[in-house]
């Protein structure tokens, strides 16, 4: 709460989760990907087939270009975006976990020069001037390192979620071994080999024979069928092993989370019968179509599975210990009772007066609910919610948070800045209501 | 509003490191300048790729324009270990200075944001540089001139961060622009200061010219279609020297007016107030002229390595210089922090920290390895 706030046009939340779910979708393509080259090279070299070792380079080319520097540098983007929009839960997760991020990007760094390697030495591979072995085991590296990735990322994302013992020990061991640890590693990693066998499916239709072409597609197509078996135990076990209250966040199913906690039952079948449909036989133009909409619901599959994780942890970002707005709750009394404006000079002033009670509002606002809420924009837009409701309903809301609305955090503040923010949250609903 | 308190207030209080200082600072400054000089290979080569297309007329089979299209391919390779390698010091850089580097990001969040599309829109026009003349033709240089100007901007933002985050007077701005596009151009120190790094990372780009043919030369080149003989190669190493020196002559210029940029008791530093600052700087200086006369005398791995030594001499001024300029909110904020409970405290930390060792020492292994299996199956991978 002692850090400026990013004053946005449209919120900060929605801007993270643009980011993540691109760099998520690539990210752990990059992952299933790594063992799909191998075992693909394998392939090719046990049938003696340079069309499958060719279509392989071309492959790797496109991990090269898309995962390596879009996923690579969406990843940072997350992380400058969280740490913008979030800088009290970056810091603390940041100074928490360093080894883990520091370990995460040695894992990283072996990615990237297994990949670079795996890629500029194929077709020396293929000509004979480095042994399949040396080139087989660069490619081993690159699908080690990658997962390697995941394992430690998974750490920390499920310690926001579930952090265990963490609150009561501080233990590293505890936060990162949280309780969805290996439930969210088996159906992730489930993911990512499903993910891997959709775009090898998509690059596979421009393998030029027709014999190889559709041996590799549907090759391809398992990587998508089978591993539905892990994504769906990984699922139930991930559900399970969540304590009752994140449970309950779910299947409350407020309102920005439930076309996503809808979505994931219908993309998941949807995504294996598209891939069996490939499996089983598409043809021609038709299957150019079906590759476009299984690549479709392969991003609504992850959107839908990271956005009902997020909402999950409503209203925390770290379970229990900090809500989503970055106020830890062990600052709530205090703010509670010597004000919101008493814990940071970012404000300008520490008393709401006349003249400044909207001013105050507004900074309110931005402090404690536009990591989360749009004001006339996209994602829980406040003028639909607000429009009816006054000054005297919205501090009545603002009153019930936290208690008689769960997943909302309390507002931390006094009576005085209570009314503050719901003046602000008014006044700039009815202006926008009325243009 | 405008913040009517004063700027130390504005200062949070940073959350409990999880390790000795020292320690965090030697990774900082190791993994900085392992990051510095893949940025400056970027920068560098870029800049020099935009010149000699825009000197060189276009014809594909030409050998000088497959130089260059081959020398622009490493372009997007050492981007891709840039980027990696700037993990590490900006997490570091958060771990020891979260409460300055935090908010000062948020107060230019819009540009700070931005460099992940600048970085990737020149990293995908360098590589379709790279690709081959067919697939951009004369337009090469247009996506040259984007891509470099993308990297300018973007370098150019790194450094409005670099020196907002040291000054917590200058984030009074915030007042009167909080939707994150506040520029620190009020800093007199932003300019030469930024002058400074792209210069020298021209002067690294013309060292990277200039080893690679060496490297070729030795190698007996040719290249897949590249110059055909030495003559060719001396004259790619005469051209990056060239650079090189030129680059590091302006240096002297630009240097100085960095150094005298700076408050006075900054400057001061430098000049015999601090013996860490000042021995750096000698020695530094002294480096810069060895490498010089190295790359008179046309001896590039020499020339390479006093100027590794150099960077790394600079980066470790430019942390001297951080710490010295923060010092009054750094001592004020550790102490708060210090006298505030930690709830939950940490532990297992030190098996996180070997965790992360054996990890670094596992990596840079496999890392070599696949150097070794790339090196020994051809000359150029």
């Amino acid at each position: 709460m002692q850090y400026p706030v990013w004053q946005l046009p449209v919120n900060g939340g929605l801007l993270i989760a643009l980011i993540s779910v691109i760099h998520v979708f690539v990210a752990q393509f990059a992952v299933g990907g790594g063992f799909f080259l191998v075992m693909a090279e394998r392939k090719g070299h046990a049938e003696g087939s340079n069309e499958i070792l060719q279509w392989v380079k071309r492959h790797s080319r496109f991990f090269v270009l898309l995962t390596m520097v879009f996923g690579g540098v969406t990843g940072v983007g997350i992380w400058l975006i969280i740490s913008l929009v979030s800088p009290a839960a970056t810091s603390q997760l940041v100074h928490l976990f360093l080894y883990g991020w520091a370990t995460e990007w040695v894992f990283f760094l072996g990615e990237i020069a297994a990949l670079l390697v795996y890629y500029y030495t194929f077709q020396r591979c293929i000509s004979g001037r480095m042994s399949k072995k040396d080139h087989m085991a660069a490619g081993w590296l690159y699908a080690l390192f990658a997962f390697l990735s995941l394992f430690m990322i998974n750490g920390i994302i499920g310690f926001m979620l579930t952090p265990g013992e963490w609150p009561r020990t501080g233990n590293f061991w505890d936060g990162f071994f949280n309780p969805t640890f290996w439930p969210a590693l088996v159906f992730r990693f489930a993911l990512c080999l499903l993910l891997a066998g959709l775009f090898a499916m998509i690059t596979a239709l421009r393998i030029p024979g027709p014999a190889t072409r559709e041996a590799m597609v549907r090759w391809s197509a398992k990587w998508v069928c089978l591993p539905f078996i892990g994504l769906l135990l990984g699922a139930a076990w991930y559900f399970a092993a969540l304590p009752p209250a994140q449970q309950a966040m779910i299947l409350r199913r407020t309102d920005d989370i439930r076309p996503f906690v809808l979505a994931w039952p219908v993309v998941t079948p949807l995504l294996f019968l598209g891939g069996l449909a490939f499996f089983v036989k598409a043809s021609g133009r038709a299957r150019a179509v079906l590759a476009g909409v299984v690549l479709l619901l392969g991003l609504a599959q992850v959107g839908a599975f990271e956005w009902v994780r997020e909402t999950g942890r409503r209203p925390w970002v770290i379970h229990g210990y900090m809500y989503s707005n970055g106020i830890r709750a062990a600052d709530v009394e205090r703010m509670q009772r010597d004000g919101a404006l008493s814990l940071t000079a970012w404000a300008g002033t520490r008393q709401v007066t006349d003249d400044n009670r909207l001013d105050v509002g507004r900074f309110l606002w931005a402090q404690q609910c536009s990591s989360c809420h749009g004001m006339g924009n996209p994602m829980l837009d406040m003028v639909p919610r607000a429009a009816k409701r006054g000054v005297a309903g919205l501090e009545a809301q603002l009153a019930g948070q936290g208690k008689l609305l769960p997943y909302m955090p309390p507002f931390c503040g006094t009576p005085a800045e209570r009314n503050a923010l719901a003046v602000y949250i008014a006044h700039e609903v009815a202006r926008r209501v009325s243009k | 509003m405008t913040p009517a308190l004063p700027p130390a207030a504005l200062v949070p209080v940073p959350d409990p490191i999880p390790g000795p200082w020292g320690w965090f600072q030697a990774l900082l400054l190791l993994t900085f300048v392992v990051h510095l000089l893949f940025m400056n290979v970027v920068l560098g080569t870029a800049v020099i790729t935009l010149f000699r297309s825009l000197r060189t007329p276009f014809a594909p089979g030409d050998q000088i324009n497959v130089d260059i299209r081959e020398t622009a391919a490493w372009v997007p390779r050492a981007m891709a270990l840039a980027v990696n390698f700037g993990v590490p010091p900006l997490l570091f850089l958060q771990v020891l200075y979260g409460q300055f580097i935090y908010p000062s990001s948020i107060l230019m969040a819009t540009w700070w944001l931005g460099i992940v599309g600048f970085v990737m829109m020149a990293y995908y026009g360098f590589y379709l540089y790279g690709l081959g003349h067919a697939v951009l033709g004369p337009r090469r240089t247009l996506v040259a001139g984007i891509s470099v100007a993308l990297l300018l901007v973007n370098a150019f933002v790194l450094t409005n961060n670099a020196t907002l985050m040291l000054d917590p007077a200058r984030w009074t701005g915030y007042a009167a622009s909080p939707g994150g596009t506040l520029l620190n151009w009020g800093e007199p120190s932003l300019v030469p200061r930024y002058l400074h790094m792209v210069a020298g990372a021209v002067a690294v780009g013309g060292l990277f010219v200039a080893g690679r043919a060496q490297l070729l030369l030795k190698a007996g080149g040719p290249v897949a279609s590249g110059p055909q003989g030495p003559q060719d190669w001396n004259l790619r190493i005469t051209e990056g020297l060239k650079w090189f020196s030129h680059a590091t002559y302006a240096q002297f210029v630009l240097g100085t007016w960095f150094l005298l940029s700076l408050p006075g008791p900054m400057t001061r530093l430098f000049m015999g107030g601090h013996g860490l600052a000042t021995g750096a700087f000698a020695l530094g200086l002294a480096g810069t002229v060895l490498a010089l006369v190295a790359a008179r005398q046309r001896r590039v791995w020499l020339a390479a390595g006093a100027t590794v030594g150099v960077i790394f001499l600079m980066a470790a001024m430019r942390a001297v210089l951080r710490d010295a300029w923060l010092s009054p909110h750094l001592d004020a904020t550790m102490a708060k922090a210090a006298s505030v409970p930690v709830v939950p405290p940490m532990a297992g930390q030190d098996g996180a920290a070997a965790l992360f060792v054996v990890s670094l020492v596992a990596g840079i292994a496999a890392v070599w390895w696949l150097v070794v299996i790339a090196r020994r199956s051809g000359k150029e991978a």
